[in-house]
């Protein structure tokens, strides 16, 4: 813990997401507006005392409206990497420990997936999928499983053949009691990291597809959409744009950050003390 | 005193049988050959001993060992325990209690997850040695026994000393009582001073318990303070056994010679021999015809070339695979070096 | 500077490793001299310090380590008080190591033939004519290395090879370089017996064919005996005993060196129980107020808690840290 409070990556970044959290949490339920609250008489309304981030061409408040909008985003992202992280790393963990046929098919499936790029498959997904909350958690689902399942069988496959794996199956330890025990609190480090970056790219993702229209549809507000109409009218209203792009911009340095720090973190404890 | 073999009866069943066992590991690329680790090895284990695997890297002694236990899958050949064939893969499942194994490196032997005390805890729980409630009580005990306080159990393996892991490790098979245990160079990585507190160790367990010992160690000198019986192996054969005492007063095999040599301390300025490296060498399944120390040979006569050595002795228990044993450079001389 | 000035001379060097706050100090204080053309050993167990003492030297410490020494003379050079530039140019020239494990000294990606060749081009760079007989020539340099087809580990990765050829490799590449002063870490500890016989065969041959200096830092006292001119014991932290070769193991002076030559002796004795020191090599030790062996000392009396001993001579070439022979 106390090596955590001296890497200033890791604080900085666990500070950020945090405060956006929080925010995302708990501002719905402080705001004096609902996202789709009209103000007819303050249709784009720079940033000022009663719109701390102004007004949308429908006079609705920006900021009410990114904190709802990035609730969706962290949400979708959130749900997506996690589901991917689960089915991804066991299917890993499978892969390196059993070899053959099913390594095999579980490396191939991967290829496959990751063989598109990753904003050409969630397009893909949605466009088969239809567009909803749910699919867009698909969509990055989706993208991220291979990655997952690939980063544990890789390390999976380092530490399945170390003594205390060894030793574990001369005692007679069942398999699946290995996996879970001796092998993947081994590899978890590396995995939280990447689902850390995961859901900092999810949330692009997101609101990529929700930019294009593909993703949330109105009037559920989501950080694409205020972005695509932002975008509409930037030079009368720049901040509309901004204010989410900077929202979006902070998060990810958030997350990034704090996935650094989380990596530097782990890394000293396993060199070896001279 | 040296460690005097055991006198066993000449028709007590061995505790494990080895028999003409090979075992190749495949090739990496189509252009290698396969290499052959073990190559028609026999063997026999009796209950209560400590018998020494003896040769360099690459001798095949590991794999010998690992083999012996079910974790590689036999080429050809057979291995009996307590007179049944556990041969096939999956054979000694249900005696996975009998064959343990202290390995190499302490350190990577334990799950640096978890604490001394869960690692320690793990066999007695799998074979269902104790209830839950004397599971502490059980743990504590066992690392006493191996010199250690019980309150080590709480400590994490990174906190612990090498010697004091490995102390651990014994601690933690012993606790479901094998019938044999093998130490794949079990004090090879410790200090000095450490390694004569595990060996000793090793051999009050013996004495005390009566499990059997499978000590592999390229360091004649520990197998000769530790083991009633050595095999030395090279590349794969195991080219001379017999009682401890006995290869070292009367070593047969040249390879053997050039280990004894090598132990003693003499003068560094002597050297007789090119360096020959064993993993570049060639060991592909395609050069198995004739003797495999011929390259390295200095007794080496026409026949080795061809036709390969079977192991041959006087008695059953003192065998060495050589055309040409008491050869050096062939002209009738016996071999220098003889064990003081 | 007269001819017969030690090639290396250390005074007062200590280290110490700082970490969340706390300074573990890691050597107290050793001081030790290596001449011209001698091999100089030093022994002792893990936590001793012995192989941080070769990394303070040839300052290759991480950056949470501190390293003071009243004085390190390297030949002509003042080597405690250089700036790390200046002395960057002297490692690796003048001044160079071998590593317990030689993969780390390989780039992965090139081949052998590379890193011969880089390291004869760099000593041309520093010496226009080359002393040793290699001519710039890679095989010929391998094949001094007691390999005997250097034409098939010429264009091999270091991966291809295994630790005994790979050493024989790193030996060649080290002198290659034409150093005054080589410190050696524990070269033949991953290597069986035999290859390890061989390799220290090859160090002692070139070692007195080139005059070199030498720093042999290793846990076997049979290896010190049979390499090494003179010998320092060094135990959490300290130098406990010094002296010519001979003279330490055979007498020595300090209860911790006898202890382990009892242990190798007993050993090769075959007796029916190894003579075995209780507890543990460790850094606790150096916690300690009084003598830091004192907890394991066979021969430890009262004053040995309290009184922390200094280096006395018991014979003019010869000292111990040790109240026994305090007067």
């Amino acid at each position: 813990m106390t090596g955590f409070l001296s890497n200033r990556s890791a604080c900085l970044g666990a500070g950020i997401t945090l405060v956006v959290i929080v925010a995302v949490a708990a501002g719905p339920y402080l705001s004096v507006y609902s996202p789709t609250d009209m103000d007819f008489l303050a249709l784009l309304s720079p940033p000022g005392w009663k719109h701390p981030f102004g007004t949308d061409s429908f006079g609705r408040d920006v900021l009410t409206r990114i904190l709802y909008g990035a609730r969706v985003s962290i949400l979708v992202s959130v749900t997506g990497v996690c589901l991917a992280s689960i089915v991804g790393t066991a299917a890993g963990l499978l892969a390196a420990n059993f070899g053959g046929w099913i390594e095999a098919v579980v490396m191939r499936a991967a290829d496959l997936l990751l063989s598109f790029p990753s904003f050409v498959l969630a397009l893909f997904l949605m466009v088969v999928l239809g567009f909803s909350i749910a699919s867009v958690t698909v969509a990055i689902m989706l993208v991220y499983l291979p990655i997952f399942a690939r980063l544990s069988r890789n390390t999976a496959t380092l530490v399945k053949d170390e003594p205390w794996v060894q030793a574990a199956r001369l005692f007679g330890q069942p398999v699946h009691s290995i996996l879970a025990r001796e092998i993947l609190p081994n590899i978890a480090a590396p995995i939280l990291v990447q689902a850390a970056t995961g859901v900092a790219f999810g949330i692009i993702i997101e609101a990529g597809l929700s930019f294009l229209g593909l993703g949330v549809q109105p009037p559920n507000p989501s950080l694409g959409s205020i972005m695509a109409d932002g975008r509409e009218y930037f030079a009368r209203a720049p901040w509309v744009l901004t204010m989410t792009g900077l929202t979006i911009s902070t998060a990810l340095l958030g997350l990034n950050l704090l996935s650094d720090g989380m990596r530097d973190l782990m890394d000293p404890k396993l060199r070896s003390r001279i | 005193m040296p460690s005097e073999p055991l006198i066993t009866p000449l028709n007590a069943r061995p505790l494990v049988r080895i028999e003409k066992v090979t075992l190749d590991f495949p090739a990496q690329s189509r252009s290698a050959a396969g290499l052959r680790a073990l190559d028609d090895v026999s063997l026999d284990i009796a209950a209560g001993e400590i018998i020494g695997l003896v040769g360099e890297s690459g001798s095949g002694k590991t794999t010998l060992g690992k083999t012996l236990l079910g974790m590689y899958p036999v080429g050809s050949g057979h291995i009996w325990y307590e007179g049944a064939d556990v041969t096939a893969p999956d054979a000694l499942r249900l005696r996975r209690r009998d064959l343990q194994m202290v390995f190499q490196d302490p350190l990577s032997s334990f799950n640096p997850r978890f604490r001394i005390g869960d690692s320690v805890a793990l066999p007695l729980r799998l074979h269902g040695i104790c209830s839950r409630k004397e599971m502490s009580g059980r743990v504590g005990k066992s690392l006493e026994r191996v010199g250690l306080s019980a309150d080590y159990a709480h400590r994490f393996p990174h906190e612990l000393s090498g010697g004091q892991l490995q102390r651990v490790a014994i601690a933690r098979v012993l606790g479901i009582e094998p019938k044999l245990i093998v130490a794949d160079e079990a004090v090879s990585k410790l200090d000095v001073s450490v390694r004569a507190q595990i060996l000793n160790l090793l051999k009050a367990i013996n004495r005390d318990t009566r499990i059997s010992i499978v000590f592999i160690t390229h360091d004649l000198s520990v197998a000769r303070f530790l083991c009633n019986r050595i095999a030395v192996m090279y590349f794969g054969r195991i080219v001379e056994f017999g009682p401890t005492e006995s290869i070292f007063a009367d070593p047969r095999h040249p390879y053997t010679r050039r280990l004894l040599e090598a132990r003693r301390s003499h003068s560094l300025d002597e050297s007789s021999e090119q360096p020959t490296d064993p993993m570049t060498a060639s060991r592909g399944v395609d050069r198995l015809a004739g003797c495999n120390y011929r390259d390295r040979c200095p007794a080496r006569i026409g026949r080795c070339e061809a036709e390969r050595p079977s192991l041959e002795g006087a008695s059953h228990d003192r065998r060495f695979a050589c055309f040409n044993p008491r050869g050096d450079h062939g002209d009738g001389t016996r071999a220098r070096v003889v064990a003081r | 500077m007269t001819a017969d000035a030690p090639a290396l001379e250390v005074v007062e060097l200590k280290t110490t490793f700082f970490s969340r706050g706390r300074a573990a100090e890691v050597i107290n204080g050793i001081s030790f001299s290596v001449a011209r053309g001698e091999i100089v050993g030093l022994v002792g167990e893990s936590g001793s310090g012995k192989t941080v003492t070769g990394l303070s030297i040839l300052r290759l410490l991480p950056e949470h380590a501190e390293v003071e020494a009243k004085r390190i003379r390297f030949g002509q050079y003042e080597l405690a008080e250089m700036s790390d530039s200046k002395f960057a140019s002297l490692r690796g020239s003048e001044l160079a190591m071998i590593f317990q494990d030689p993969v780390g000294s390989f780039n992965p990606a090139k081949t052998i033939g590379w890193h011969l060749r880089h390291a004869m081009a760099r000593r041309k760079n520093r010496q226009a004519g080359m002393e040793d007989g290699w001519q710039g020539d890679p095989l010929a340099l391998l094949r001094d290395m007691g390999i005997r087809a250097p034409d098939r580990i010429i264009d091999a990765y270091s991966h291809q090879l295994s630790g005994g050829m790979l050493q024989r490799v790193l030996i060649g590449m080290v002198l290659a370089l034409g150093p005054q002063l080589i410190v050696a870490d524990e070269p033949t500890t991953n290597l069986d017996n035999l290859v390890e016989r061989q390799i220290l065969e090859l160090i002692r041959h070139h070692q007195r064919r080139l005059g070199l200096s030498v720093l042999f830092i290793t846990h076997d006292l049979t290896i010190a005996r049979e390499l090494c001119d003179r010998i320092a014991v060094m135990y959490a932290g300290e130098i406990v005993e010094i002296g010519p070769a001979a003279a330490v193991l055979d007498e020595p002076q300090h209860p911790y060196a006898a202890s382990l030559l009892r242990t190798a002796r007993s050993l090769e004795r075959h007796e029916a129980s190894l003579f075995e020191l209780p507890g543990e090599p460790g850094g606790n030790a150096r916690l300690r107020s009084g003598c830091r062996f004192a907890a394991r000392c066979p021969s430890v009396m009262q004053p040995c808690q309290i009184e922390h001993p200094a280096l006395v001579r018991v014979s003019p070439q010869h000292q111990a840290r040790c109240l026994l022979h305090a007067q």
